[in-house]
């Protein structure tokens, strides 16, 4: 497993966040490409950032098109190319795997027909994406949103992922596993670990998880001092290298502490415990 | 064990610091339980340092944060009592306000003067002084329920420029109160780190954490989390297995460009050594 850490490429410090990710340890990093100005100006800022990175002596890791994209542009052809666009440019790149959101458009009003014709739509657009990756070496890590905020989707449930792999069953699908929204769904950490196994391409990493009384959509950003009931990460940590996991793991929702330096202290924090795993973890 | 840490990002803080309230939040919102202040117990600062300290302790305690030590300023006291016997003195005053206070541990440097150029006489003057000062310091302390930790440094050509050199001094001043805060990172050889804690398990009152690589052109300090020359793990596992409880206490961190105060290099230490105990409370 290694520690990869998500940079926007439009960040205005992108070369300071850069060598500061080196200065930490990080040795990999995935690039957010959030299409802000229009496709063609993000992949060549894209390119220029892939050089940055390699640069700066650091490895490309995922490639992340706009999160929750695919919410709307199921619904248009050409928003659906932007995105495969941005996958297939980072395979170009040498990243080995896009960073995707889950499909989590509320389809409750829709009949039964009109839902199952939604979900083959999102079940083609994955096939399309995931020949994309293939042909690059790349694999699709698709965030294990569940439905604790928004329920009516597609994949609400462990079942609802368990059926979509079977139906886009390529070996290049998979999971970005987050712990947060399984364990607030109800499910076991551990068992949804040992269920997924080699679906699971990337992991988001949270040290503590938390309990579904507090969980705001803000509070993702709060919870890493938050007590839980057992979950702890250094435990799903060893579990996912016995599953034979040696993917990503992202530090995501890390709490931003106060101080001028807020955000970056607490990305420190989170880089030197996922780093104390790994090294134990050998 | 429990992770300690000074007020501020730059270690620490005098608790006469403006910058106090603040450093408390990060420290909370980080998850720190335990922190150290420093006090300034000179002629002219030690009647306003002992006079905030209750304030400031109540002011952590608020934030949820408990004082597990206070650092005495200078850090250099032996030399201070050579020069000025009322040192001591003002350091037993430190110490009864810190029984009164409830803080439980005294962090204190020691012997930085060199004796290689003294005579034999000259030199067993000064270890009689630092023994003496230590004797009458400890008695204070068991008096008032406080541990005092002396830092090891090892200094070369220092009275206790060696492990040998310490075990004699906890010999000499032999009270419980009198004990160690154990920098491992200035033994001169790595390899006997793991036996030292052993030999002093009871003495070890707390734990001075970093790492450093040695080269040919000298010392670099590490974030603990990159590795380095001492095996963080070992020290951290033999520590566990004799049953230490202290406060681990980060402390010279690389110096990161825009990290001026050592605020990520403090986030840093902080997570490292949390997932450390945490795989520690596991693997127990």
């Amino acid at each position: 497993m290694k520690v990869e850490v998500v940079v926007e490429i439009f960040d205005e410090d992108f070369i300071g966040k850069i060598a500061w990710l080196r200065a930490q340890g990080v040795a990999r990093v995935a690039l957010d490409v959030p299409l802000t100005g229009g496709l063609q100006p993000s992949i060549d800022r894209l390119e220029t950032a892939t050089r940055e990175v390699l640069d700066a002596g650091l490895q490309l890791g995922g490639v992340q098109p706009p999160w929750s994209w695919i919410d709307h542009a199921i619904d248009s052809e050409e928003e659906l190319a932007m995105m495969k666009t941005v996958i297939e440019k980072g395979g170009e790149l040498g990243m080995d795997c896009a960073l995707l959101s889950c499909f989590r458009r509320d389809l409750t009003e829709m009949s039964g027909a009109e839902r199952e014709a939604m979900a083959e739509k999102v079940r083609m657009t994955y096939r399309e994406m995931c020949a994309i990756a293939g042909s690059h070496g790349m694999k699709l890590a698709t965030h294990t949103s569940f439905s604790f905020f928004r329920k009516g989707s597609l994949l609400d449930t462990i079942g609802d992922w368990d059926r979509f792999f079977e139906a886009v069953p390529d070996p290049a699908n998979g999971l970005l596993f987050c712990f947060g929204p399984c364990d607030l769904m109800g499910y076991s950490v551990a068992d949804s670990i040992r269920h997924f196994r080699d679906r699971i391409h990337a992991v988001h990493a949270l040290r503590e998880l938390p309990r579904p009384e507090r969980a705001q959509p803000d509070s993702w950003k709060r919870h890493l001092q938050i007590e839980t009931d057992g979950v702890k990460l250094t435990d799903m940590l060893h579990l996912l290298a016995e599953v034979g996991f040696d993917g990503p793991v992202i530090p995501l929702h890390v709490p931003e502490f106060p101080g001028p330096a807020g955000m970056r202290t607490a990305e420190a924090w989170a880089i030197a415990y996922l780093h104390s795993v790994f090294a134990r973890l050998g | 064990m429990k992770i300690e840490i000074g007020t501020t990002a730059d270690y620490w803080c005098s608790i006469l610091d403006e910058r106090l309230d603040s450093r408390l939040d990060w420290l909370k919102a980080m998850g720190i339980s335990h922190i150290g202040y420093e006090i300034p117990f000179t002629c002219t600062d030690i009647d306003r340092g002992l006079q905030r300290l209750p304030a400031a302790i109540d002011e952590a305690r608020e934030k949820g944060l408990a004082v597990g030590s206070v650092f005495p300023q200078p850090w250099k006291w032996t030399n201070e009592a050579t020069e000025d016997p009322t040192t001591v003195d003002r350091l037993e005053q430190v110490i009864d306000a810190l029984g009164e206070v409830g803080v439980p541990r005294l962090l204190l440097g020691c012997s930085f003067r060199q004796v290689t150029a003294m005579s034999e006489q000259e030199r067993d003057a000064h270890a009689l002084e630092i023994y003496d000062n230590y004797r009458r310091i400890s008695r204070r302390a068991e008096a008032s329920g406080v541990k005092l930790c002396t830092h090891t440094s090892l200094h070369e050509g220092s009275l206790l420029a060696t492990p040998e050199d310490l075990t004699k001094f906890l010999q000499e001043v032999s009270s419980p109160a009198n004990g160690l805060l154990f920098c491992y990172v200035c033994e001169s050889d790595f390899g006997r780190i793991d036996d030292d804690i052993r030999f002093w398990k009871d003495r070890i009152f707390a734990v001075h954490m970093r790492n450093v690589r040695r080269t040919p052109e000298g010392t670099r300090q590490m974030h603990m989390s990159e590795g380095g020359d001492v095996e963080v793990p070992s020290v951290l596992q033999t520590l566990s297995d004799i049953g230490f409880d202290g406060p681990l206490i980060p402390e010279h961190y690389p110096l990161l460009p825009g990290d001026a105060g050592s605020e990520t290099a403090t986030a840093s230490a902080v997570g490292y050594l949390q997932a450390e105990l945490d795989q520690l409370d596991r693997s127990n």
